[in-house]
């Protein structure tokens, strides 16, 4: 169960990205719905999804969305999960979202966040609107019947509150130091 | 046909996989004896070569054998799509497979 309540703002961070750069949700050039990921390299769930999270950043470009996503793994016990291996990763992916690591883990601790992946989606004044998994179907993408962070965007982009607010995260635990 | 699953409290994978190892056997009309053992840290991890939730044994010999020497007790296993992607869940198809060869070998 998170931290962060429905309608809770969003915390604030600030944490060193794969790309060379510091992020902080505060960042004007960040869209105005921000999709707050906690996922990692190494967990099969998070690899499961890695492909349609790409697909979601790039469908909502448009619509102003801005996916962060935020590795809190212990990268000693996970060396998968080290911060060059998750620059690895980015560049194998191509990732269109800033890949972010938390290697103090306080950022998983202040948002509650206890899967790999598990989301945190905050409207246009950053208050948060959804929380859980990202559809009904890690294993086939084809056979998914319930895109939940897709239907909460649609809500919100249309100026509405989704429908579901709350799933249960599907994945990994955050592995903790 | 002895069939081992290992598996953590951790990673959300033995139920799903339970149930679709169980759904092939009953398919093929195998005789199979399913046993199942919680593993809770690392040294039990390393002992039962427990490479992550969940680890299969099929006649004593791992269901797509991983070559390594890391075992981590909270790790979740990660198998080969018939796709060529990634999976928490062994493929129905590579399932099938290996345990109707198995079932010939038993015979």
């Amino acid at each position: 169960m998170s931290n962060l309540k429905l309608n809770d703002p969003y915390v604030n961070f600030l944490l060193p990205s794969t790309d060379g750069n510091e992020v902080s949700l505060d960042m004007a050039e960040l869209g105005e719905y921000k999709l707050v990921i906690f996922s990692c390299n190494h967990c099969p769930y998070a690899q499961a999804w890695e492909d349609r999270i790409i697909k979601i950043q790039e469908k909502y470009k448009s619509n102003g969305l801005s996916i962060i996503m935020i590795s809190s793994n212990d990268a000693l016990k996970y060396p998968e999960d080290s911060f060059p291996k998750m620059k690895e990763r980015h560049e194998e992916k191509g990732f269109n979202f800033h890949y972010l690591f938390d290697e103090t883990q306080e950022v998983a601790k202040m948002y509650g966040a206890e899967r790999t992946p598990e989301v945190f989606l905050f409207n246009e004044i950053g208050l948060l609107k959804y929380q859980g998994t990202i559809d009904d179907n890690y294993e086939n993408e084809s056979e998914v019947k319930i895109k939940y962070v897709e239907e909460a965007l649609e809500s919100l982009i249309s100026g509405k509150d989704p429908e579901i607010t709350q799933t249960d995260a599907v994945g990994c635990t955050i592995k903790w130091i | 046909m002895d069939i081992l699953i290992l598996y953590n409290e951790t990673c959300p994978s033995f139920e799903p996989a339970l149930e679709r190892i169980t759904e092939v056997i009953n398919d093929l009309k195998i005789s199979s004896k399913i046993e199942s053992k919680l593993i809770y840290n690392d040294s039990e991890a390393k002992k039962y070569k427990f490479i992550g939730s969940p680890t299969i044994f099929i006649n004593g010999v791992q269901f797509e054998e991983v070559s390594t020497d890391i075992y981590r007790y909270d790790n979740c296993r990660t198998f080969m799509k018939d796709d060529g992607g990634l999976s928490p869940l062994p493929s129905k198809k590579k399932l099938i497979q290996i345990l109707t060869d198995q079932g010939r070998n038993n015979v």
